[in-house]
């Protein structure tokens, strides 16, 4: 902590396994449940997040690090030196960077952003999901989506005629 | 200073489960073809998405696109610029008639009566001349006596026969009464909660009354709702109605 600058609140966040993680307040308050908590005066100084493991919690942290509003004397010289429409673009790469994840961890983080109420994740976890409905074939959703095809023939068959105007 | 307001209890964050959260996926997906997409791909997705709840919410947020109006008969695509008018190609030469699919009884044709909200109103009847022998007030009635109607959902192949007229309400309409007979389909509810996916049949008949000791017949406006109020939903429906097409005229129902 006396590393720290002067004046930035920090927040324990801890992961059920047991881990702990010390954020700042303004990185933590991007989750508006975490946020809601802290405003209501439910929170500690160390705030306990369940369900959430601490390998899907230290990314989330990453995310939040990362997409945090930048304020204060670093904030103000990056912004300074960095066009916004630049900055946005960092960003863009950054999470799609970020999102090339397995598709357990994908819906853990999926699971983690609802939870926490984080919309900016949200988004970009749900998205991938969502492209890949919308641009591929049947075989590519379920391989995506690890789920099988487990309609019988005939069945898939009625489904496929059926909707048949959502497959031209 | 200000007394401290008591503060709303704070929402107690809920853990979504796996199937919640596809639901919440689901809800995002920007087409409906999508969404029948998906559904195509495993049992559980399919049960996520043919869920009454989920189809009403995905409806609110995503309202069916008009890819079209039926006049005459004759189906007329959106054309570009319209926002639709890629989806609507899909629909070319699309079969609108519902004959394909609904059950053929010997001796009985199906006919479209009207159209709304991507549905079809099919009226079955024994086939007869009109206006042959019997004269056109006479086929009128005993059409009114004998049809069976459908409401038919064309593009995903799917309908619902409705239940007979109750005896005591066709008992209201006399033969040498009836002078109008109208069938149409309406909106479900006029609820602000409605559910997207019910409608009604309405049926109005215009009867006139034979005053005694006059010559003339007096008209008595519409009266007589056969099928009143009936909200019907397409059971087995999975998306309908996607898509949305008038069949223009039968708008002045509704006015």
């Amino acid at each position: 902590m006396a590393t720290r600058e002067a004046g930035k609140k920090m927040i324990m966040l801890k992961s059920p396994d047991g881990m702990e993680f010390e954020v700042e307040e303004a990185v933590a308050m991007e989750s508006q449940t975490i946020r809601k908590m802290i405003e209501d005066d439910c929170a500690d100084t160390a705030i306990l997040i369940p369900n959430i493991n601490s390998k899907i919690l230290s990314r989330v942290i990453e995310y939040c690090n990362k997409h945090v509003p930048t304020t204060g004397a670093t904030g103000a010289a990056a912004s300074d030196t960095v066009a916004p429409a630049a900055l946005a673009e960092d960003l863009k790469i950054w999470d799609a960077e970020f999102i090339k994840v397995n598709r357990a961890t994908r819906f853990n983080l999926i699971q983690a952003a609802s939870y926490l109420n984080i919309k900016g994740l949200l988004d970009l976890t749900s998205q991938t999901t969502i492209d890949t409905i919308s641009d591929n074939s049947l075989e590519e959703i379920r391989s995506f989506l690890s789920t099988k095809n487990d309609y019988l023939p005939e069945e898939e068959q009625t489904i496929r005629r059926e909707n048949q105007w959502a497959f031209q | 200073m200000a007394l401290p307001q008591p503060a709303p209890p704070p929402e107690t964050p809920i853990f979504r489960t796996p199937d919640e959260l596809l639901h919440d996926i689901f809800l995002r997906l920007p087409a409906a073809a999508d969404l029948a997409r998906a559904s195509a791909a495993c049992r559980s997705f399919r049960r996520l998405i043919a869920d009454h709840a989920f189809l009403h919410r995905y409806r609110a947020l995503h309202p069916p696109p008009l890819i079209g109006v039926v006049r005459n008969g004759t189906f007329i695509q959106a054309q570009p610029p319209h926002p639709s008018a890629v989806a609507a190609r899909a629909f070319a030469g699309f079969d609108f008639s519902c004959s394909s699919f609904l059950p053929s009884t010997a001796g009985r044709t199906w006919r479209r009566i009207d159209f709304f909200d991507g549905r079809a109103l099919i009226a079955g009847a024994p086939v007869q001349e009109e206006n042959s022998v019997l004269g056109g007030r006479h086929f009128r009635y005993h059409n009114f006596l004998v049809r069976d109607l459908a409401v038919c959902d064309p593009v995903h192949r799917r309908y619902t026969l409705l239940p007979a007229v109750p005896g005591d309400l066709k008992a209201l309409v006399r033969e040498n009464e009836l002078f109008e007979l109208e069938t149409f389909l309406a909106p479900g509810d006029d609820d602000d909660d409605e559910d997207p996916l019910s409608f009604r049949v309405m049926c109005l008949v215009q009867c006139r009354l034979n005053i005694p000791g006059q010559n003339v017949f007096n008209l008595v406006p519409y009266v007589v709702v056969p099928y009143p109020f009936l909200i019907y939903t397409l059971s087995a429906s999975l998306l309908s109605p996607l898509h949305l097409l008038y069949q223009a005229p039968q708008l002045l129902h509704l006015l």
